[in-house]
């Protein structure tokens, strides 16, 4: 008997017609003579059985149907993306007179609806402005439903990034890059605030040297000292949260190229799970770096309380647990950039 | 509608399925009715029509996409980008056709966008920590079950998008390779041999599911 791997090297050819075959596509005479192949080559039946089986496994896939709640969704997401597009509908069929004369204009006919146009799109950009603002740039992008919109949202996650690296929060210019990234990889002003942004944050700042020392360095203690180091005088710069989740895994720098740990750094704090209770969530987050703080060296340890105690201020708006951790940095650095923000920040608090 | 099966009678699948052309010619055609209606200015019809079509888009936009929310946004997007461009429907294919054109395309390009994203995602893991899984023994079984299941979605997922497409087109939406050929735009051939790849691909990605299938064929 011929091996099946044999004889379907010789019929190559014949392997499309089976898919066409299995799904009645083949023609009355190209099928008679697949048949009489398929009787006589044991190779082709056996490719058959498997584009069969291929076949019933599809089958197996379900199709999940969307819930009645995310049919409501729908329908209102759809509403509100058609609102603004009814409106103008309404207003372009309200206004018949005007429009053969415009037509035979040419393209200047374009030109009355331009302001229109123009202000239109202001408003977007104001309305998308203030809901990156109110919900935050992911949120934003997630938001982002076609490539117009998207569009929309690059443009002003670029003014974004371009302010935040102006005022020097390194860390929020590269959250909005790294969404940036995602959204708009190929667009050149990406790239090119990208290359900006990274000669700020990049290989040349003091952050990234301490940072790449720590990598070379030969014994996990003396990494530990340049990344303690780093954290302590850089608690702003994104590759902070890499040294402390580092130092958090006994001194081992993550080996990820420079590049993705400056614009993508790992966070120690876990989002909460969605439905989950946010605010449970992050009380114990604060309670871990609380712990955590309690048995690290003292660089590491003010930093650990500086992280908890902006968890408290930022994500919980819980002023008096916030003030309460504010004191423990000051207790922890004696001076400093993390001195000097938990100051700033109890003095606002206090004010409050 | 008789829930029966057909009797197996000469002629009688013949009919069965002019019979269900027809249908579907009515219905294709009172869409296209509703179209008209609503570029002629009549809002209402833009409505009937959503409602009409929202569900066969999406059966078509999760096949492609592999998920409910990715499919709803596409349906989404279909929509309103018929709303905001009706005109450019010419009336030289039935206007289901052109908006099931609309919806696999934007489809296929958001599972490009995604594959995009999911490639940097698995690069980005491959320098992370990552987790091992837990088993507990009493969930095994029902582990086992998602486990085919999943990997039978991840070969889907794994194949390239105009191979998927071509997949899904043929298989769950039972479309005719012309068919496909005019929706995708591209040559019968084409058609062919990407299907052809797409089940080659498909057979390696998934060889221990497809046993299983055999032998539930079997049983």
């Amino acid at each position: 008997m011929v091996e099946p791997e044999a004889e379907r090297a010789g019929c190559g050819a014949l392997e499309p017609d089976l898919v066409c075959y299995h799904y009645g596509e083949l023609q009355a005479p190209a099928r008679a003579a697949l048949e009489r192949h398929l009787q006589e080559c044991a190779g082709c039946r056996s490719r058959l059985a498997e584009i069969r089986a291929s076949a019933a496994a599809l089958d197996r896939l379900p199709l999940v149907l969307p819930s009645a709640e995310q049919w409501r969704r729908f329908e209102q997401g759809l509403e509100q993306r058609l609102a603004p597009l009814r409106a103008e509908r309404a207003a372009r069929r309200a206004r018949p007179a005007a429009a053969p004369a415009e037509r035979t204009r040419g393209p200047a006919a374009t030109a009355p609806t331009a302001p229109r146009r123009a202000w239109a799109r202001w408003l977007v950009r104001v309305a998308a402005a203030a809901l990156i603002a109110a919900l935050g740039v992911t949120i934003g992008v997630l938001l982002a439903r076609n490539r117009a919109q998207q569009a929309q949202i690059a443009g002003l996650l670029h003014e974004v990034a371009e302010a935040r690296l102006e005022r020097g929060d390194l860390r929020g210019a590269a959250s909005a890059l790294d969404m940036l990234m995602v959204l708009a990889p190929e667009l050149d002003r990406t790239a090119r605030l990208k290359r900006e942004a990274l000669e700020r944050l990049g290989a040349d700042s003091p952050a990234a040297q301490l940072y790449l020392q720590a990598r070379r360095a030969a014994e996990p203690e003396q990494a530990r000292v340049q990344l303690a180091e780093l954290l302590y005088r850089f608690p702003e710069h994104p590759l902070a949260e890499e040294a402390f989740r580092a130092l958090l895994q006994r001194g081992a720098p993550s080996p990820r190229p420079l590049e993705v740990a400056l614009l993508q750094p790992l966070d120690t704090v876990a989002k909460p799970l969605p439905g989950a209770d946010r605010t449970a969530h992050y009380r114990e987050e604060i309670a871990k770096l609380a712990r955590l703080a309690a048995g690290a060296p003292p660089r590491v340890r003010a930093y650990a309380l500086l992280r908890a105690a902006r968890l408290a201020d930022e994500q919980l708006g819980d002023g008096a647990l916030a003030a309460a951790r504010y004191r423990e940095v000051l207790a922890a650095a004696a001076d400093g950039p993390i001195r000097a923000l938990a100051e700033r920040r109890l003095a606002e608090l206090g004010a409050r | 509608m008789n829930p029966d099966p057909m009797p197996d009678v000469p002629g009688s699948k013949a009919r069965a399925r002019r019979v269900a052309a027809d249908v579907a010619q009515q219905a294709e055609d009172e869409l296209s009715a509703l179209a008209r209606a609503f570029r002629e200015g009549e809002e209402a019809a833009f409505d009937r029509l959503q409602a009409q079509v929202r569900e066969r888009l999406y059966r078509l936009a999760y096949r492609l996409t592999g998920n409910t929310e990715d499919a709803l946004d596409v349906v989404q997007d279909a929509l309103v980008k018929v709303y905001r461009g009706v005109e450019a429907w010419n009336e030289r294919s039935a206007f289901y056709s052109w908006l099931y054109r609309v919806t696999a395309n934007l489809a296929i390009d958001r599972l490009r966008r995604r594959a995009k994203v999911r490639e940097v995602r698995r690069q980005l893991r491959q320098h992370q920590p990552g987790t091992s899984p837990d088993p507990v023994p009493e969930l095994v079984e029902r582990r086992q079950i998602e486990h085919d299941l999943r990997r039978l979605r991840e070969a889907v997922e794994s194949l390239p998008a105009a191979q998927r497409a071509i997949v899904v087109l043929r298989h769950y939406e039972g479309l005719s390779l012309r068919e496909i050929a005019e929706v995708r735009g591209c040559a019968l051939g084409t058609v062919k041999s990407t299907l052809h790849q797409a089940f080659h691909n498909l057979r390696r990605a998934m060889e221990g599911a497809v046993r299983e299938a055999r032998e539930h064929g079997r049983a």
